[in-house]
């Protein structure tokens, strides 16, 4: 007996931009899963997702495609703040090789992962842009990110004295 | 914001933030207001409370004129080393001062003892313990106890009470996860578990770790019993991890209250620890003491470390299932069980354990650190497969560490096709020879020969193995062109001996 054939899903992004995806491929989006199951009649009206532009959803479900199959984590997998660290640097080969983009392309792929709901990716993304801080001074950060410096010295002494006994780990 | 980081809203910010360590964080802090309203709060700090360090006392200052800062330590390490006179803990003398070697050593432990006599430190001890009181109440988001008696070395046997009070009678966090008590003394121990009384009970309503360390030197005294049991209670709640250590004198006696009164409902993990033992018939009976404990315990535990020496064998039996009729209906699941002290099948008349009622489960096993007597034989290591060998699920070893007399091409053959799912594996072995039945070390034969081998379903990825002598290592290339999964040939990073609780947990 042939498998049944996989739903064909349409969307389009705030570029007019259209994909027609695997349902499955699409449910890594817990957002468009959700606005799936809500409709019940098979519908030809494309999706729309106002905040994705094209060329990134493009990225987005290279992502999608190439983990289809794999469990989706459940919410009430909530790591602790101290285990969510221990695995700042655990990145897969293939998703580091998927996320190294210019920074706007990644900012905007956590954005996207964000809107649609795609918790993995999201991690990913951000986990990508911890590595980047990570053993940088306060002024390479500023410079990295384009940030303007809102401290008066005086604030800046006050901050250097609170954190000289956090511990380093 | 911008360009750069302003294209991110301030709640994704917060969740990069979760991913940097202290370090990145104390920068972060310093880079914009935004990112320092998020990163303090994510800061985990460390205070170390009734020390005479000064660094500790400032610290503590520091929390006092900013209490906002209270909430970022996470963890707590006592120190008491500090005197008050009057508080009714007088200096224990023990069996130390007595036997201390020299003049000399009793002159500094006069002085450690007794720091009122030198007016610097009874000073700094009032100041610590006096500011050491006023923060702990702060301190509402702890995670972590350490009680570390810092010259016990040289005082084995006078712990203040103040500090002891302070700490307990003070702390008001309901978060509180670990903690690790090291009580040296029979002082330590009376009067810990005097000041634990003291305490809130919702402070130990979430523990789930609880490590006692009880030195080489404790003795029997009277009121033993009730102390300890006092000082086990705190984990009665939702305890998970269980370890405790002690030796020598008083460790049957120490054995058969934690047998007899320890009872954690949803214990998993039992780790013990102990070194120099001489006597087998006083270790046979600390076995026999700590079996009550392990058959409560049978139905939660899942992960079991003895490091010690020499292993009892009463426990073995106990576990594997030789031990008369007590172990027919054991329910222990194990899924992790490592012997990391000095195991050798072949000592003191300790069989090689059955571990086969636990194929189903156990996906662990470190068997390290042999005696005298050398490695497993290639007999052992194919019993040791055949009896973990479950018909559904075939060997689940994911994690082993043994040691083999003779380590030959067959022997890794054996190993590729009875442990599919094997991913990590510590290998040390006596010599290398060519077939299974010679003795004669002969590593390029070895060699030759495990080049006509080749596992290319073998999942095999962490790879360490090395002769115990150190004479000769097996070149890592080799290993690469036999075992393609293989990630990384050396030594793996595991930890030392903590098990940490798994995520199935």
């Amino acid at each position: 007996m042939a498998a049944p054939a996989t739903q064909q899903i349409k969307i389009r992004c705030n570029d007019e931009k259209e994909f027609t995806v695997d349902r499955d491929v699409l449910e890594r989006s817990v957002l468009i899963k959700n606005m799936l199951e809500d409709v019940t009649e098979q519908q030809d009206a494309p999706i729309p997702l106002p905040n994705v532009s094209g060329p990134v959803m493009a990225k987005v479900l290279e992502y999608c495609t190439h983990h289809r199959g794999e469990p989706l984590p459940s919410a009430d997998t909530e790591q602790s703040q101290d285990e969510t660290r221990k695995r700042t640097t655990d990145i897969s080969e293939w998703d580091q090789k998927f996320i190294t983009v210019d920074q706007e392309m990644l900012f905007e792929i956590i954005l996207a992962a964000n809107y649609l709901d795609i918790k993995s990716l999201l991690d990913v993304g951000c986990k990508t842009v911890a590595n980047m801080i990570k053993g940088k001074t306060p002024e390479e950060i500023r410079k990295l990110f384009n940030i303007v410096n809102d401290f008066t010295p005086e604030e800046e002494a006050q901050i250097k004295k609170e954190n000289e006994w956090a511990e380093d780990r | 914001m911008m360009d750069g980081a302003y294209a991110l809203p301030e709640e994704l910010w917060a969740h990069i933030l979760k991913f940097l360590p202290n370090e990145d964080l104390k920068a972060m802090a310093r880079v914009h207001r935004v990112f320092r309203t998020y990163a303090s709060s994510m800061i985990c700090r460390s205070l170390t409370v009734c020390s005479l360090q000064t660094v500790n006392v400032e610290a503590a200052k520091t929390i006092l004129e900013n209490p906002h800062l209270a909430r970022q330590v996470t963890k707590l390490c006592l120190q008491p080393i500090s005197w008050v006179p009057g508080d009714g803990a007088k200096p224990w003398p023990n069996l130390w001062i007595i036997s201390a070697p020299t003049f000399w050593d009793v002159l500094k432990y006069v002085k450690w003892s007794y720091p009122v006599l030198s007016w610097r430190y009874y000073h700094h001890s009032l100041e610590s313990i006096r500011i050491s009181t006023k923060v702990i109440p702060l301190l509402t988001n702890i995670r972590e106890i350490a009680v570390v008696p810092y010259f016990y070395n040289i005082t084995s046997g006078l712990p203040p009470l103040e500090p002891y009070r302070a700490l307990w009678a003070g702390l008001r966090t309901e978060h509180l996860q670990r903690l690790n008590l090291q009580l040296l003394t029979i002082a330590a121990i009376q009067v810990m578990s005097g000041a634990m009384k003291s305490a809130s009970p919702v402070v130990f309503g979430s523990l789930q770790t609880l490590t006692l360390d009880l030195g080489p030197g404790q003795t029997y005294y009277p009121k033993m019993q009730e102390d300890l049991r006092a000082i086990l209670d705190c984990g009665r709640g939702s305890l998970r991890s269980f370890g405790i250590s002690f030796d020598l004198t008083g460790a049957s006696y120490i054995a058969e209250v934690v047998g007899t009164f320890g009872f954690f409902p949803n214990l998993a993990q039992f780790h013990f620890e102990s070194v120099s033992f001489t006597d087998d018939g006083h270790v046979q009976l600390l076995g026999e003491h700590l079996i009550p404990f392990l058959s409560k315990h049978q139905s939660t535990l899942r992960k079991l470390h003895f490091s010690t020496f020499p292993i009892f064998g009463s426990i073995l039996q106990f576990l594997c299932g030789d031990h008369n009729d007590q172990a027919a209906d054991t329910a222990l699941r194990l899924e992790a069980f490592t012997l990391g002290y000095r195991f050798s099948p072949y000592s003191r008349g300790t069989r090689m354990p059955n571990f086969g009622r636990f194929a189903e489960t156990l996906t662990f096993l470190i068997l390290r650190s042999l005696g005298e007597a050398g490695g497993l034989l290639y007999e052992d290591v194919t019993m040791l497969f055949n009896n973990l060998h479950h018909p559904t699920y075939g060997v689940r070893l994911k994690r082993l560490w043994i040691h083999v007399q003779t380590l030959s091409p067959e022997l890794i053959d054996l190993m590729a096709m009875s442990l599919t799912d094997l991913e990590f594996l510590e290998l040390r072995y006596g010599v290398l020879v060519e077939k299974k039945d010679q003795t004669t070390h002969n590593e390029a034969l070895f060699l030759q020969n495990l080049s006509s081998h080749f596992y290319p379903h073998w999942g095999l990825r962490y790879l360490d193995v090395k002769s115990w002598s150190g004479r000769d290592e097996i070149p890592a290339h080799h290993l690469r062109d036999v075992i393609p999964a293989l990630i990384e040939v050396g030594t793996i990073d595991w930890g030392g001996f903590e098990l940490e609780l798994g995520p199935w947990y």
